[in-house]
């Protein structure tokens, strides 16, 4: 039985695995068919990798030339979120102080009513008090009395 | 983390100098990639150039999570299937008579190794070379892509499957098959002792 395609290839690239690599051996030694297809593939890659070109200077001038025009790439959020040192503490903190600044945010806002409400009880408190000592009350009756004394002159004559 | 990764963390940090080692580190492997898919040298130049500005334009998208050639190439098969399509890169007609120039003088000339000093050598370098690029315009996109990741960039089965974003039994199946292909169209070339001296 011989190698498959696919092992053939797979072994003439380096990528079978220990075991089946050793069985492969094992069958190529006593195997000259499975041998020389090996050996055929192995000359296709090389092949394509007898002509390889090599980058002259034009070329690598006309590419510098170009990157240096280009502006530098911004960074996308997330990648800049994921270099984030201790990144899941961070994001915990960062919960944290959303939440704390809100919560302040609306104890901030009672305490203004509360003061509010407070300013307002003092003012009526303060009013209710000068009315107390005030003694315009006492004068009323003094008033009442000067209405009596007015009508008096002018039924007297001189 | 690798040397590459490293400096795409150093150019995503603002030094254009790192990119432009990167640059030097992949483009002889880059330009044959691109060269073997669109058989002229002049179109691979521009087609390379096109990859790599695209690479730096994206480079902030880049996580070293990924190996640096994995993403470079994903970038660079993403190119080869939406703007060769298109069009771009026209492929010039190679002629062995001239030298791979048309017959209005213009085109290029087709690229030799350097080692061939004979005519009868030249010659046979001509026709191999005039094989091995028509026999690999003759694949479909994915068996071409994945035969060149393999001898071009050095990718192995579990890298090339994530380039080109399928299974490492998917890229067996495609190798299997580009080979299939190739031995047949260039069985002649296999097995002349002198096509891999020339």
């Amino acid at each position: 039985m011989h190698l498959t395609p696919d092992m053939i290839s797979a072994f003439a690239d380096g990528e079978l695995e220990a075991g089946a690599r050793k069985s492969a051996r094992l069958h190529l030694d006593e195997c000259a068919a499975c041998r020389q297809e090996v050996v055929r593939v192995e000359k296709l890659s090389a092949l394509f990798s007898a002509g390889a070109l090599e980058p002259d200077a034009a070329f690598e001038d006309r590419v510098l030339t170009r990157l240096r025009a280009l502006p530098l790439p911004r960074q996308s959020f997330w990648v800049r979120l994921q270099r984030m040192p201790m990144r899941i503490p961070a994001l915990s903190a960062l919960a944290l102080v959303v939440v704390g600044v809100g919560g302040v945010s609306v104890r901030q806002h009672q305490a203004v009513v509360k003061a509010e409400e407070a300013a307002a009880a003092a003012t009526a408190a303060e009013e209710i008090s000068i009315a107390e000592r005030a003694d315009f009350l006492e004068n009323v009756e003094l008033l009442e009395e000067l209405d009596a004394l007015e009508a008096l002159d002018d039924r007297v004559p001189g | 983390m690798d040397a590459d990764a490293q400096l795409m963390l150093e150019f995503q940090r603002g030094d254009r100098k790192a990119f432009e080692a990167l640059f030097r580190r992949h483009a002889k492997a880059m330009l044959n990639f691109a060269y073997r898919y669109v058989s002229s040298r002049a179109a691979a130049e521009e087609l390379a150039q096109d990859i790599f500005c695209k690479v730096f334009e994206a480079a902030g998208t880049y996580h070293p999570s990924a190996r640096f050639s994995t993403w470079l190439y994903r970038i660079a098969t993403n190119h080869c299937l939406n703007e060769v399509r298109k069009g771009r890169y026209q492929i010039r007609e190679l002629s062995l008579e001239t030298g791979g120039r048309g017959e209005d003088g213009e085109g290029e000339a087709l690229h030799l190794p350097d080692s061939a000093p004979h005519p009868e050598q030249q010659a046979s370098s001509n026709e191999l070379e005039r094989d091995l690029q028509s026999s690999l315009q003759e694949l479909p996109d994915n068996q071409r892509l994945a035969f060149l990741l393999l001898i071009e960039t050095g990718q192995s089965y579990d890298e090339i499957a994530k380039t080109l974003k399928t299974t490492v039994s998917a890229v067996k199946s495609l190798l299997v098959r580009a080979r299939t292909t190739l031995k047949t169209k260039l069985g002649g070339h296999l097995e002349d002792e002198h096509a891999l001296n020339s």
